[in-house]
């Protein structure tokens, strides 16, 4: 549905706004929160010993002797 | 800088540190070689086992299919190109180790575990690792590949294996370096070191329209198959769809793949097949010494089986494969 510019200025002021101060450091606190959850997960998976994402592949050798 | 040359097939790609092999998905990190792909399939689907294809491995039965991304091969006409032509940032991955292809197999009532789609050379570790847990858990582990890779680490994997189907597409090693940047004799020796080593073998080839669709080309291949492998070795002629880099070619007629069914027939092949095409005398078995039907299909369902105990049903003949 359209919203008529005049209706827009007649609302009362903030219920049209985004976020306020108070919804705004929420969200931070959330947000920074989740990162260290992830963090400390990190950690727990190394110090349960999990490997990186990566595998070592068989069937290769250094090249440092060929050229080029 | 701290160079690193793969050894895993035979372009021996030469990498320097922060780079990738041609294959895309393995990399030189601090010196050593990394696989990028280990437990991180982009592709896992349960098929008919007939769609591998296999046609004499435990028929109507399911196989837990795997790849990843990537390929060491770049053929122009790639039916599965857009995963085995891109690098693992570019599919959808899944986190599912070894152990987890495994149970989900079993899980899925799956007889066997298929690494396909893309080529399993290239995530040789992880389905090395996989073959061995598979194994122990009574599954059949089947490959099916380009064959180019180096004969020790095929070496290495034969002993957890038990049937492969290898794609040769073409015989000549022009051919090969025009559709795919390899060489043939690398696939030839990959087919004859599975054959040495008592893995069941079937073999591929993809018919592309001007390509390797004369009837010199499929004598070729029909001979040397039966001179070096086997005459009781199943080929599968296999329809082209225009896809990739030959989009301006049209789908192999169902008279082409006709056509070489019975060129390789004519040169003493007993088993010989043509896939995806959904029906006709191509997609059944016959028993090699009286003609009678032993397994009919329908596309990748079985509509009828003859065989007892791996035998033809009417004169006993022993038909080659893994029947149980
Ligand atoms: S497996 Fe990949 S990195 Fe290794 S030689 Fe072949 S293309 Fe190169
Ligand atoms: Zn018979």
């Amino acid at each position: 549905m359209e919203t008529k510019l005049d209706e827009l200025q007649t609302r009362p002021a903030g219920e049209n706004a985004g976020l306020d101060r108070r919804d705004f450091l929420k969200l931070c606190a959330v947000a920074t929160s989740g990162l260290f959850l992830n963090k400390v997960s990190g950690w727990l998976n190394l110090l349960a010993g999990q490997k990186p994402p990566l595998k070592e592949a068989r069937f290769y050798r250094r090249a440092d002797h060929l050229a080029g | 800088m701290q160079h690193v040359e793969c050894l895993l097939c035979p372009r021996h790609c030469r990498i320097p540190e922060g780079g990738r092999g041609d294959c895309r998905v393995r990399a030189n990190v601090d010196g050593k070689l990394f696989s990028l792909v280990y437990g991180k399939p982009c592709a896992v689907h349960v098929d008919p086992i007939e769609k591998k294809p296999f046609f004499h491995v435990l028929p109507t039965s399911t196989s837990f299919s795997i790849a990843t991304a990537g390929c060491n091969l770049h053929c122009k006409g790639c039916q599965n190109w857009t995963i085995s032509q891109r690098p693992p940032e570019e599919t959808d991955n899944l986190d599912l180790p070894p152990e987890a292809v495994v149970r989900e197999a079993l899980r899925a009532g799956c007889r066997s575990i298929a690494y396909t789609y893309s080529d399993p050379v290239i995530f040789y570790e992880y389905t090395f690792d996989t073959s061995v847990l598979a194994r122990q858990a009574g599954l059949l582990n089947l490959l099916h590949t380009a064959g180019y890779i180096e004969k020790a680490p095929l070496a290495d994997l034969c002993p957890e294996l038990h049937a492969a189907n290898v794609d040769i597409k073409g015989m000549t090693d022009d051919f090969y370096h025009r559709m795919s940047r390899g060489t043939l004799q690398p696939v030839l020796d990959c087919v004859l070191a599975l054959k040495k080593a008592g893995i069941w073998v079937e073999i591929t080839n993809l018919v592309v329209p001007t390509w390797n669709d004369r009837d010199e080309d499929i004598r070729a291949l029909a001979r040397w198959v039966r001179t070096y492998a086997g005459k009781d070795v199943p080929v599968h002629f296999s329809r082209f769809w225009p896809m990739h880099e030959l989009t301006n070619l049209p789908p192999t007629p169902e008279d082409t793949l006709a056509r070489a069914r019975k060129i390789a027939m004519a040169e003493g092949l007993q088993y010989v097949y043509i896939g995806n095409i959904q029906s006709g005398n191509g997609n059944n078995t016959y028993c090699p010494d009286d003609g009678q039907l032993l397994i009919a299909r329908d596309g990748y369902e079985v509509t009828e089986n003859h065989l007892v105990d791996g035998k033809c049903e009417r004169c006993g003949t022993a038909i080659p494969g893994i029947w149980k």
